[in-house]
């Protein structure tokens, strides 16, 4: 096995995907994996935290230049590896080879992309249509997104969810109390984890997005003061400079898709988190335009003309 | 016969090609919602004219094509794609090849341009099995019907067709056919004349050197003084191919003023296109009139007021000082060079970093050094990340001519800042310099000037350009020599095994196993292994399974002599079994491959 | 089993090598962008236009757009109607009739809207003036469309000319312009004769003069202003485009835009909302006002059609389609003559009282 997927590994590295067949195994085999690990799972420092990547598979090789490769360096990805980008069959295949591979060295948590109804909207079900000629890639991976686990812990202290707080959820440990085998639902405590915002407000909010909460520096420093951490780090949200340290620094927004959407300008980053906790942003910009970062078929601009 | 493949394995053998009906297949399947689907039905095309046989391919398919084709431009264009791939195969062969032009006609009058070219394109594939009378009874009213037609659809393609048949036909019919492309040449529309400016060049190879003066001449000044300048700018090509057709004198006497006028236009893009073709007029003019006129229209525009014209043309600087003198280069093209590099736009100064050292092999060592240098220094100083790169990349050419020990004395401060620079892609390319500097700059200069930056970059926080800085001192080892690595390299790297921070620890590591193979066994045993032993019980696995792969790199690198066998055996077996049993999967899983490879060499 | 061919080299169209005849091929096809982003929005429910599908060649093929755009393209489409309406409103409060010139209009199925709606009476004609390859197009796409050429009236009466790049018929015309040439070389021969200086004139630019030198613009507008307030008449202008293109979201649009060899030089001079201002005051115009689309979107669209937009596709980005949005911005001016009412200073879009409410 290790070496039939290192050879996918190689493959899905240069940007060229597996065939339908070996996507059906690589899933099954994930699931497998993933159907053990918790719903917060745990992990050791020192390990290397991405927000979103959206497909953008170039720029997340630039990431992986700046960071260093797996397994040589521990990663966790906060999700939203999908949608958007050109290549999201390739960027969440390798992801999740490496996974397989190396189930100790990575660590994949749910966005609020991954997840059926979204990914119709927003690009991975059509490019599975289209690069694989049928949707059975798009359900595959979509089972998988269902065992994928909802938030980590590092240390003990710092806590890894791609959106963010829940009304519903005082403590971590109530996390590990939900089903999460399950398409994302529109509301209720795993939506939320999934969909919701830090906000410059007190207390809850409604969210512009349609799910999840707005939640305020209050409720931040509460959380992060009764479940004895030090940081919650989520992506979810565009940064244009990578990262935003809010509310006392008690939770960062880390954003790793530099030029989002090959349109917002924006520089990416990762958090490297060393041995002994300590924290180091490492800020990173889009491939250089010389990498093929753009297909030959281009989609139409996305701007108003 | 490129799709039988395909078709054998779709159609049940079971089935006659009779029975089959390949006409209702391929509507069946042109319906289809799916383009793919409708694509593949165009692309196997010529296999369903090859079941039907050639008679029913050109009383039914070609029919069917002519009239019922609709569709996505994508589609439009495989079909127009298709047709033009010795299509007349499958229709009976050259003596019916015409009945392609029919389908063909239609696909060239459609909206999309792109679908419009290809099937021209295919006409004039098809016109080449074409006899002259099938191309006077049928290609010849076609032409006309296009070069007629309402919409300016029809009348653009029609432009691409007079040169594939111009030479076949008579010289009545050629007169005629002179006529109808000066009929375009001063069409209504801007679109008509641009294709008559795109496709005179193609006519004018053909015509005889007396209608090149009368019409081909009268033609081109038509087009050329267009008061439309996207008309213009395409008569570039144009001069350039009448230009090869002339002798030096004929050039002299009619085009000197279309020369000017091009390169002076007051449309900075015509001047772009001309910028862009430069160095072809050049060629096609000769010596005498480069020296007498051309020079000055070219350093025109290297100082043009735009900033797409001046990068255009310092991308020809050197090709077309080929054609100079060294004393003319220096005194007329030098100064303007200059110029460049203080340009206000990153563009220019990018293109000429390009190409700015492309000259210095045309200077020679002594005009390099005098007029060159200074502004290479300039180059890699700029802001703009780009254009250092582009310089870098670019000074091996350099080095050739004057010598590395004169680049580097120069240009060294240049190159110890960009060592630092902010950009981690500028830094790997100077990283990916310094072997080559060292072979020539010797040990002792580089001791002293580079030495330190080298261990510097170990330190990046860039992953790549740690990783670059280990390669690195793997090519330096091999400049240098062996005893130069104990000393220079080795101490340095076997202490940062002790950094408290995991990341410095991890480079050590991988170091190691990067540049052991080109040490010696001596050096690994005394300088390296205890290091290495105790990187082995790091509390962080990810150090632990790469002392295990660096382990595998001395098996197999010592593994080879008696010494190296008793080493492996009694230093490198034993951490491999702790390391197998280690707590963490994968330094289990590689330290279990590591050992494999031990013990195979061990046996070997 | 071997993976599947890549397909993404299906698309040879999309590809950029193909030599263009001219480089204002980029600009033109911005166009297309502009009628499939309608199209979809259309599709999808945001817009109601019965027309656009006459403009997209087998329109039934079209893939949607993403919900972004679908909502930029709405809320567009609504601002710019929002005004002609109350310009043709103004006009008819003082008992006239409105002639609407749209440059760089495309595949813009405005005067159908109209026509098909209560202005039909209000307008006395209707100008759009395109390159020629658009203007050809959009006459072949009337000539093949019953639909389209049932409103300009009985088919004899319709005439295409120059080439087949003009259309003329009683109330609407299409006419093959350059906007970069001198107004006295490209619209006074082309204008002068067709329309009526004392009647209002509007003049649409719907992402157009951003592709034009500003030098070129700003001669066009002052042309119509002249044209207008010389005769005891009055001009509105309407201008959407982008801007405030300096900061990094518009570095990488000038880039991306120009890897498709689209320019803005028309854009540069613009970067900010006051600045779209004052071109008007600039050029003499009496009264102007700019808003973003990110503004209108949150004050100028009821709470019920927000509640409705909302509901039409799931938006995943409100932090990039703001982004996005405060990039683009409606601004428009009048230039009034002395015996003009004030009433015209008036004219502009009202905001929605209920702007408490979160999308």
């Amino acid at each position: 096995m290790p070496s039939d997927l290192d050879a996918q590994i190689e493959q899905l590295a240069r940007c060229e995907y597996i065939s339908e067949e070996q996507v059906k195994r690589l899933c099954l085999k994930a699931r497998e994996i993933l159907i053990e690990e918790s719903n917060v799972q745990v992990v050791d420092a020192p390990v290397t935290i991405c927000g979103d990547i959206h497909g953008q598979f170039y720029d997340m090789m630039e990431l992986f230049k700046v960071g260093g490769t797996c397994p040589e360096t521990n990663y966790i990805f906060m999700g939203d590896f999908v949608d958007r980008g050109f290549y999201s069959v390739e960027t969440f295949l390798l992801l999740l080879a490496l996974k397989v591979r190396y189930p100790d060295r990575i660590t994949l948590i749910r966005g609020n992309h991954e997840s059926r109804q979204i990914t119709q909207v927003y690009g991975f079900y059509d490019e599975c249509q289209r690069k694989y000629g049928s949707s059975n890639v798009w359900r595959w991976c979509c089972e998988v997104f269902d065992y994928l686990a909802l938030g980590a812990i590092v240390d003990g202290r710092v806590f890894c969810v791609h959106g963010g707080l829940s009304p519903a959820l005082e403590y971590i440990d109530t996390i590990r109390a939900i089903d999460r085998k399950q398409e994302v639902p529109h509301d209720g405590a795993m939506c939320d984890l999934l969909w919701s915002d830090p906000d410059d407000i007190m207390g809850w909010g409604l969210s512009p997005r349609g799910a999840g909460y707005l939640f305020g520096g209050d409720i931040t420093k509460r959380f992060v003061h009764d479940n004895a951490i030090e940081l919650i780090a989520r992506a979810h949200q565009l940064a244009m400079e990578g990262y935003k340290l809010m509310f006392d620094q008690t939770i960062v927004t880390v954003w790793s898709a530099p030029n989002y959407c090959y349109r917002c300008g924006n520089v990416a980053s990762i958090l490297e988190l060393d041995e002994h906790l300590g924290q180091e942003y490492k800020v990173f910009q889009h491939a250089p335009p010389d990498v093929r970062s753009v297909p030959l078929r281009r989609p139409p601009a996305d701007y108003f003309l | 016969m490129h799709n039988m493949g395909y078709f054998e394995q779709t159609m049940d053998p079971g089935i006659g090609t009779d029975e089959i009906a390949p006409i209702a297949l391929l509507m069946d399947e042109l319906r289809s919602e799916d383009v793919q689907l409708r694509l593949n039905a165009i692309h196997r095309v010529s296999t369903i004219a090859l079941a039907l046989g050639p008679d029913r391919a050109r009383e039914e398919l070609i029919p069917f094509l002519q009239d019922s084709v609709d569709d996505e431009d994508e589609v439009l264009l495989a079909l127009a794609d298709e047709l033009g791939k010795n299509f007349e195969e499958y229709v009976g062969g050259p003596e019916h090849a015409h009945v392609l032009l029919g389908p063909l006609e239609n696909l060239s009058s459609v909206e999309e341009t792109l679908v419009r070219d290809k099937a021209a394109e295919s006409i004039a594939q098809v016109s080449i099995v074409l006899s002259q009378p099938q191309i006077e009874q049928y290609y010849i009213p076609l032409l006309e019907r296009l070069s007629r037609g309402e919409w300016f659809t029809s009348r653009t393609s029609s432009a691409a067709l007079y040169a594939p048949v111009y030479a076949k036909v008579s010289p009545t019919i050629q007169e005629n056919l002179r006529k109808s492309f000066m009929a375009l040449a001063s069409d209504d529309t801007p679109m008509v004349r641009r294709a008559a400016a795109k496709w005179l060049g193609a006519l004018i190879k053909d015509l005889s050197k007396q209608h090149v003066l009368s019409d081909g001449l009268t033609i081109y000044r038509r087009l050329q003084s267009d008061d439309q300048d996207s008309v213009r700018m395409l008569t570039v090509e144009d001069l350039v191919t009448i230009v090869q057709q002339l002798t030096s004198s004929e050039v002299h006497e009619l085009l000197l003023k279309q020369i000017r006028q091009t390169t002076s236009d007051k449309s900075w893009r015509v001047r772009y296109m001309a910028a862009t073709h430069f160095n072809e007029l050049a060629e096609a003019v000769g010596v005498e009139l480069v020296r007498e006129e051309l020079v000055g229209h070219f350093v025109q525009l290297l100082k043009d007021n735009e900033a797409e014209v001046r990068t255009a043309a310092a991308g020809q600087i050197p090709g077309f000082s080929k054609l100079l003198e060294k004393d003319v280069i220096v005194a007329r093209i030098v100064p303007f060079v200059r110029d460049l590099c203080q340009d206000s736009s990153q563009h220019v100064r990018a293109a000429l970093a390009n190409q700015i050292t492309g000259l210095a092999p045309l200077l020679g060592k002594e005009a390099t050094i005098e007029h060159l240098l200074q502004l290479f220094l300039h180059l890699l100083k700029d802001e703009f990340p780009e254009v250092r790169l582009n310089i870098i990349s670019k000074l091996e050419q350099v080095n050739e001519v004057i010598g590395i020990q004169l680049l580097a004395e120069s240009l060294l401060p240049a190159i110890v800042e960009l060592a630092e620079d902010k950009s981690w892609r500028v830094r790997q390319a100077i990283i990916e310099y310094i072997p080559l500097l060292a072979t020539q700059l010797g040990r002792p200069f580089f001791d002293e000037q580079l030495a330190n930056l080298c261990m510097s970059w170990l330190g990046d926080t860039v992953y790549s350009i740690r990783e670059a800085a280990i390669i690195n001192l793997k090519k330096l080892t091999e400049v240098f020599g062996v005893e130069w690595a104990r000393t220079a390299i080795v101490p340095k790297v076997v202490n940062m095994g002790a950094h408290p921070n995991y990341l410095y620890r991890m480079t050590t590591v991988q170091a190691i196993g990067t540049i052991a193979p080109v040490l010696d066994l001596d050096i690994v045993r005394s300088e390296i292994m205890e290091a290495l032993l105790h990187l082995a019980t790091d509390s962080i696995p990810n150090i632990r399974f790469n002392v295990a792969k660096s382990m595998e790199v001395l098996s197999t690198s010592y593994g080879g002599t008696p010494d190296g066998k008793e080493f492996i055996q009694q230093k490198v077996v034993p951490v491999l079994e702790e390391l197998k049993i280690d707590q963490d999967a994968d330094v289990r899983y590689f330290a279990t491959h590591a050992l494999q490879r031990a013990r195979t060499t061990l046996d070997g | 089993m071997d993976p599947p061919t890549p397909p993404l080299f299906r698309d040879p169209l999309a590809s950029p090598s193909s030599k263009a005849l001219d480089l204002d091929e980029p600009v033109r096809a911005t166009d297309n962008d502009a009628a499939l982003a309608r199209l979809s929005a259309v599709r999808k429910g945001y817009l109601v236009d019965p027309f656009i599908i006459h403009f997209v060649p087998r329109a039934h093929l079209q893939p949607p757009r993403p919900p972004l755009i679908n909502i930029g393209t709405y809320i567009r489409g609504t601002g710019l109607d929002e005004l002609v309406e109350s310009f043709i409103g103004l006009a008819t409060g003082q008992g006239k009739k409105a002639q609407i010139v749209s440059l760089g209009a495309g595949s813009d199925t405005r005067f159908w809207r109209l026509h098909a709606g209560t202005s039909r009476e209000h307008l006395a004609c209707y100008i759009e003036l395109d390159f020629p390859e658009n203007t050809t197009r959009k006459a072949m796409a009337v000539r093949k469309s019953k639909v389209l050429s049932a409103a300009l009236g009985r088919s004899e009466d319709i005439q295409i000319g120059d080439g087949g790049t003009s259309l003329h018929s009683s109330i609407y015309r299409l006419l093959p312009l350059d906007l970069r040439l001198p107004p006295s070389v490209s619209l006074a021969p082309k204008l002068a004769p067709i329309l009526d200086p004392s009647s209002p004139l509007l003049i649409l630019c719907e992402c157009v003069l951003a592709y034009v030198a500003s030098a070129a613009s700003d001669a066009v507008l002052r042309w119509f202003a002249d044209f207008s307030s010389s005769n005891d008449g009055v001009t509105g202008v309407i201008i959407y485009e982008m801007f405030g293109l300096e900061d990094s979201f518009g570095r990488v649009m000038k880039n991306n835009l120009k890897s498709r060899h689209v320019e803005l030089p028309g854009a540069e001079p613009y970067n900010s909302l006051d600045s779209l201002r004052q071109r008007f005051f600039r050029l003499g115009f009496e009264e102007a006002r700019a808003l973003t689309l990110r503004d209108f979107r949150r004050t100028h669209i009821s709470v019920t059609e927000q509640m409705r937009i909302a509901r039409i596709e799931m938006l995943d980005e409100v932090e990039e389609l703001e982004l996005v949005l405060q990039h683009y911005a409606i601004s428009w001016g009048i230039k009034l003559s002395a015996k003009q009412a004030n009433a015209w200073l008036e004219w502009g879009i009202a905001e929605k009282s209920d702007e408490d409410w979160i999308p």
